[in-house]
């Protein structure tokens, strides 16, 4: 939409508006929408900066009521305008007559922003589907299962849960039965991290066929 | 007033007295309606094809391109823009041309066959038809209805009483605002379904799909019910005020709130 103005045909514009009464920031940015058929709506970070470099040029002045800042042009901000009056005219047709642009810049407006509204969505969507799969993976590891599982999986692990559940249990049984020193623990636990190193090489190597 | 526009005419800027209602029929070309409080006007061009007729009258703007049957093959072109007060009832119908509508808060529609419809700002009793042209809005506002069979949906901000959407195999894709009390419904055969609502909605959605992946916020999966054959979904949002149901057969159906994501 940058298109509808060229260089300095916004400042025109203000200078313009300005000189007719004067005005806030707010009603600036609404006359402007309605000069151009609600199709450009400047956003008050470029109505703003817009005032403050022409009240540095001595062509705006503003005073404040309410807290609001209302602006005024001065006569030097009146002669500018004078001289530039051709450009002006010139701007203001532009403006009314530019009605096919308009709607190829509409077009590529509310194509932008549902392009944009697409691209947001489908990173949301993979980012819900990542934290699902993470989640699964979670349940997995906790002995809930999970529908992300592979079929075959869900059965495997019931039977790993009762071996393990077994062994933990005889191994238990078997230290209650006895008097437990501290290099027979010491003895064991070198035993079961030997057993463990054993158990995970299994699930690391590569399928036998 | 009335008149024809050839095209030897070239483009014509007509001032016409404040407009109430707008019917456009075109062919092939390019239409805008946009509304303005300033005075009405139109800018017509008869790009190719028979002449456009243009009649005006007690506010009552009818504005029509015919395609001779007999000359099916030659290209029927016309360029028009209107700009007319924002409560203005608009009509409009076309085969090929895209509908471009901004700032029409009364009444809008519009039917095309493959031309893209595309409204910007735009408010009251809406409906949008088409059969292939895709459809995308920004800052729609009030009660609307969409159709479309090939054509995807597309709604970027919208602030909607009601909404009405369906389709055979576009997609869907929304960002909305809900209502309190308001009602929105999503239908589609293969059409995937993607609606966004803001993080404090409050919304009982329903989902249902024959084989559709289903996702909406916060459903456990305890609250999955359903007969055999159909998937469903239920969930509530904040205290369940506005209604949102989405169907499809085989489509996709999502919901998703700002900032918040959400797990199947």
């Amino acid at each position: 939409m940058k298109r509808v103005f060229g260089h300095g045909g916004l400042r025109l514009f203000l200078l313009m508006l300005l000189d007719e009464q004067p005005r806030h920031g707010y009603e600036l940015i609404r006359l402007v929408e309605d000069r151009f058929l609600g199709m450009y709506t400047p956003s008050a970070g470029t109505i703003y900066p817009r005032l403050s470099s022409l009240e540095e040029e001595g062509l705006v002045e503003h005073e404040e009521v309410d807290g609001r800042k209302i602006y005024r042009l001065t006569d030097a901000g009146r002669q500018e305008l004078h001289d530039r009056k051709a450009e002006l005219a010139e701007l203001q047709e532009r403006a009314a007559e530019s009605a096919r642009q308009m709607a190829g810049a509409i077009r590529a407006e509310v194509r932008d922003s549902v392009r944009e509204l697409r691209e947001e969505l489908r990173h949301t969507m993979r980012d819900v589907r990542r934290q699902d799969r993470r989640a699964g993976r979670r349940s997995e590891a906790e002995g809930r299962g999970s529908r992300h599982a592979r079929p075959g999986s869900r059965l495997g692990l019931q039977a790993l849960r009762a071996d393990l559940d077994a062994f933990c249990g005889d191994i238990l049984a078997a230290a209650e039965a006895t008097e437990l020193r501290a290099d027979t623990v010491k003895a064991v636990r070198d035993a079961l991290l030997d057993a463990r190193e054993a158990v995970v090489a299994v699930f690391n190597a590569p399928p036998a066929y | 007033m009335e008149r024809a526009v050839c095209r030897d005419d070239g483009r014509q800027v007509i001032d016409l007295d404040d407009l109430n209602e707008v019917h456009v029929g075109l062919v092939g070309g390019d239409l805008l309606v946009s509304g303005t409080p300033g005075p009405s006007r139109l800018e017509i061009e008869c790009v190719d094809g028979q002449p456009v007729w243009i009649s005006c009258h007690d506010g009552l703007l009818l504005i029509e391109q015919h395609q001779p049957a007999d000359l099916a093959s030659r290209r029927t072109r016309a360029t028009v823009a209107v700009s007319c007060p924002p409560a203005t009832l608009v009509s409009a119908r076309s085969v090929s041309a895209p509908v471009v509508v901004a700032g029409i808060a009364g009444e809008l529609r519009a039917t095309t066959v493959s031309g893209d419809i595309v409204w910007s700002y735009v408010g009251g009793e809406v409906a949008a038809r088409s059969v292939s042209g895709r459809v995308e809005m920004e800052g729609v506002s009030g009660r609307l209805r969409v159709t479309t069979v090939s054509g995807d949906i597309a709604l970027a901000g919208g602030y909607l009483d009601s909404l009405a959407a369906q389709s055979t195999s576009g997609n869907l894709t929304l960002d909305i605002e809900t209502r309190q009390e308001g009602d929105y419904r999503c239908n589609t055969v293969s059409g995937h379904v993607l609606m966004r609502l803001p993080s404090e909605a409050d919304a009982t959605i329903e989902a249902s799909s024959l084989s559709g992946r289903l996702a909406v916020p916060a459903a456990a999966e305890g609250e999955r019910t359903g007969r055999p054959g159909r998937r469903r979904a239920r969930s509530v949002l904040g205290s369940g005020s506005a209604a949102i149901r989405l169907r499809s057969v085989s489509g996709a159906l999502a919901v998703l709130t700002r900032q918040e994501a959400v797990a199947v």
